[in-house]
């Protein structure tokens, strides 16, 4: 208690993690259960051309809906068993297919087929669901197109080190796939942006400029990524595109090389697991596994009250069940203890200036957050620059009054989204 | 399904600081405590009935308070306590009990709680508390008069109000070490300025304090009172004895960086704390009062909102 008087308040710094000499666990491709999102909605009036008791093929494409092209990678052979719609955070929604591993593995010939072309509609036909969370649409914008690819080997979160054992473990897939993603794109300059720590020891080999960005969070982020490699602004709340930029996280680019270059899709992904006492363990699973079996494999136990962190400790998300699978850009699980659990508070902004001095983007969150807290969206969006956080959360890490800021801000920008949308369909 | 364990479901950070409000409050209070005591050694029992009652008053208005607007109970944040103990260190030891709780009643309810509690004030409660009760009851804010009972071995007359009557010649006699040790004349704590140094410094490596206002607000009062100084030295006093004086001290590690009126923005934090000082000084040499950190506390709070928008453009802006 006492030493908290003498201690600053604010920790200024967080390095990432840094993958130490280490081996990812390959876990078994368990006999059990997959669990995979479509990200489409499913309505009673959507027809559906799969139901369960259906066959699937490894590596085969799920397109669940007569009326829509959204697809899902089938990660094992088995038979459909269930086929049901899922509300995700902030009330996204998706379709859940439930799969039984069934009879021997079978490969589904469809990718081999369309692999023999490298374009950019194989990739969207087939690369949407890659391991390291691919967004083929991203890669060619309509009305420009990329000159720069930016490909991350920088962690997307906070103790994660699935995108260092990548870059380390799979440095000639990376270089394949950022051979396709050139051919794809058309893009001129290919840059591998790297933690400082990790940089030492690439070759020249990668065919990519391989440029160091600093190793404290929230380095990874795109929009800062851009401006340190770059030197480069993006303006607040366009998409990168806007300046013919793109950025793809190396385990995507590795799984793409390595898709086209084996002729079968890749499914395997990089895990960062972390239990509750801090323990990290690597493994490499297929998307769809659901982390139930993880923690089996790794014999973690979930307590009551535990939380249970998909992605990582400052922007990721909350589960409430370990019954939900590895997702295509889930780098990270972490488990926390009930005692690690800080609550928020309802206390106001006491405008300290922590949150102010904190942000890497310079967003005025003393003004913000009161304008957030009233559901004043428009005024905190022109005025007070909600459109430049690149949702970091250090803000609310920092905040002596534990609001909620980060959520706040994520709440206003889905609110925001929502009306943009209503106002282009009302047009 | 039913035999999983619940999982506590929330939004991301899942880490946090530590920080907290009570943590802050109570740091500050911890960095008051040796004024307080040197207060207390220095004043005897009058000036520990002052803090006791200041601190105790301060908390029970704002429970009543809390109480008559039906909001949330606040007294466990350590706010009221913390601003009745500044209170009671910038009153004179003598000064009468229900001054003390009037005082408090200004700082907690008019200076805080009626714009919506804690970090919706825009003045320092404490300095508007402060500036009304040296209004209204403007003899028992009068040291020279308050502390005529005492003689505790040194020159018990209050330096500024001096040097404002006298000029430099009559202050020739305190020296800066006697001042920074609290020999002189003053409130129950301001005049120990080593020990609000410590204090003020404690706050600012717990980062309680932004830096930038204490050291721009001292350096203003240094600059502007040299430039005095120098322009007739016999009129105006020295850098030295502003900065030791009165609630110089006191001023800009306690009142002046007051979360809610202050900004947080660099340059603001600079222009804020020099506004300051500089106010100070011109109060004191050719304003009508013989200190003028109250006033001047007052002023910057106001021109907080407006100079705070002098801030980074942050990433992607345009224009």
């Amino acid at each position: 208690m006492f030493r908290r008087f003498f201690r600053r308040n604010s920790p200024p710094r967080f390095s990432y993690q840094r993958l130490i000499a280490e081996i990812a666990t390959a876990l078994p491709a368990f006999p059990g259960r997959w669990i995979l999102f479509c990200d489409h909605p499913l309505d009673r009036s959507d027809r559906l051309r799969l139901k369960p008791g259906d066959r699937v093929a490894t590596g085969g494409k799920l397109v669940p809906f007569i009326d829509s092209p959204a697809y899902v990678i089938a990660p094992a052979t088995g038979v459909i068993t269930a086929i049901e719609p899922f509300l995700g955070d902030f009330g996204r929604r998706l379709t859940r297919i439930d799969l039984r591993t069934d009879g021997p593995e079978t490969i589904d010939p469809g990718f081999t087929e369309a692999a023999a072309e490298v374009s950019i509609e194989t990739l969207r036909a087939w690369a949407g669901d890659l391991p390291g969370g691919l967004d083929p649409t991203a890669l060619t914008p309509p009305d420009q197109p990329i000159e720069t690819l930016l490909v991350s080997a920088v962690e997307a979160d906070l103790l994660s080190v699935s995108a260092q054992y990548v870059l380390k473990t799979r440095t000639d897939a990376v270089r394949q796939g950022i051979e396709i993603l050139r051919q794809v794109t058309g893009a001129k300059r290919v840059i591998l942006a790297v933690g400082r720590e990790s940089f030492q020891g690439l070759g020249g080999h990668l065919h990519a400029e391989i440029r160091a960005v600093s190793g404290i969070y929230p380095a990874s982020a795109p929009a800062l990524m851009v401006k340190e490699l770059l030197g480069r602004q993006v303006p607040a709340g366009a998409p990168l595109a806007k300046l013919g930029l793109a950025v793809v996280s190396v385990e995507a680019a590795a799984s793409l090389g390595r898709s086209f270059a084996e002729k079968r899709l890749a499914l395997e992904k990089i895990v960062t697991v972390v239990d509750r006492d801090g323990r990290r363990s690597l493994v490499t699973v297929r998307v769809g596994t659901p982390v139930a079996e993880i923690f089996e494999a790794l014999g973690i136990r979930l307590g009551a009250g535990d939380r249970l962190i998909a992605g990582g400790p400052m922007a990721g998300a909350c589960l409430f069940t370990d019954d939900h699978p590895v997702r295509p850009d889930t780098h990270c699980l972490l488990v926390q203890d009930p005692a690690a659990v800080t609550h928020c508070s309802s206390d106001p902004c006491i405008n300290c200036g922590e949150c102010v001095r904190i942000c890497p983007t310079h967003v005025p969150i003393n003004m913000l957050v009161r304008l957030l807290e009233t559901g004043k969206y428009d005024i905190a969006a022109d005025e007070y620059d909600l459109w430049s956080c690149v949702d970091c959360g250090l803000c609310s890490y920092v905040c002596p009054a534990r609001i909620p800021i980060f959520q706040y801000i994520r709440l206003a920008k889905h609110e925001l989204a929502l009306r943009q949308v209503a106002e282009t369909e009302n047009v | 399904m039913s035999d999983a364990p619940k999982l506590i479901v929330s939004h991301a950070p899942f880490l946090h600081g530590g920080g907290s409000i009570v943590v802050r409050n109570g740091q500050v209070l911890l960095a008051l405590i040796p004024a307080a005591i040197c207060g207390m050694l220095r004043w005897g029992v009058p000036a520990l009935a002052v803090i006791a009652l200041s601190v105790s008053s301060a908390m029970a208005w704002e429970l009543i308070f809390n109480r008559i607007s039906r909001r949330p109970v606040t007294i466990g944040d350590g706010n009221a306590a913390s601003l009745g103990l500044v209170l009671a260190l910038v009153l004179p030891a003598t000064v009468p009990w229900w001054m003390v709780v009037a005082g408090t009643f200004l700082a907690v309810v008019i200076g805080k709680e009626i714009y919506g509690g804690i970090g919706a004030n825009p003045f320092n409660p404490v300095v508007v508390s402060v500036a009304i009760l040296g209004i209204s009851w403007k003899g028992y804010m009068d040291f020279d008069a308050m502390l005529l009972t005492y003689d505790p071995g040194f020159v018990m007359m209050e330096p500024l109000t001096a040097a404002k009557a006298f000029g430099t010649e009559a202050v020739a006699r305190f020296s800066a070490f006697d001042l920074l040790m609290g020999r002189q004349a003053g409130a129950i704590g301001a005049p120990f300025g080593f020990w609000l140094i410590v204090g003020g410094i404690y706050l600012v490596a717990c980062g309680v304090v932004r830096w930038e206002i204490p050291a721009s607000f001292l350096a203003a009062v240094a600059l502007v009172a040299a430039a005095f100084h120098l322009s007739n030295p016999q009129l105006y006093a020295g850098p030295m004895f502003h900065l030791l004086t009165g609630y110089t001290l006191i001023g800009a590690f306690f009142l002046a960086p007051e979360d809610s009126g202050s900004p947080v923005n660099f340059w603001p934090m600079l222009i804020y704390g020099g506004a300051g000082g500089l106010m100070t000084v011109l109060i004191r040499n050719i304003g009508a009062y013989p200190d003028g950190v109250i006033y001047a506390v007052l002023v910057i709070n106001l021109i907080n909102p407006l100079v705070d928008k002098i801030r980074p453009k942050a990433l992607g802006r345009a224009a």
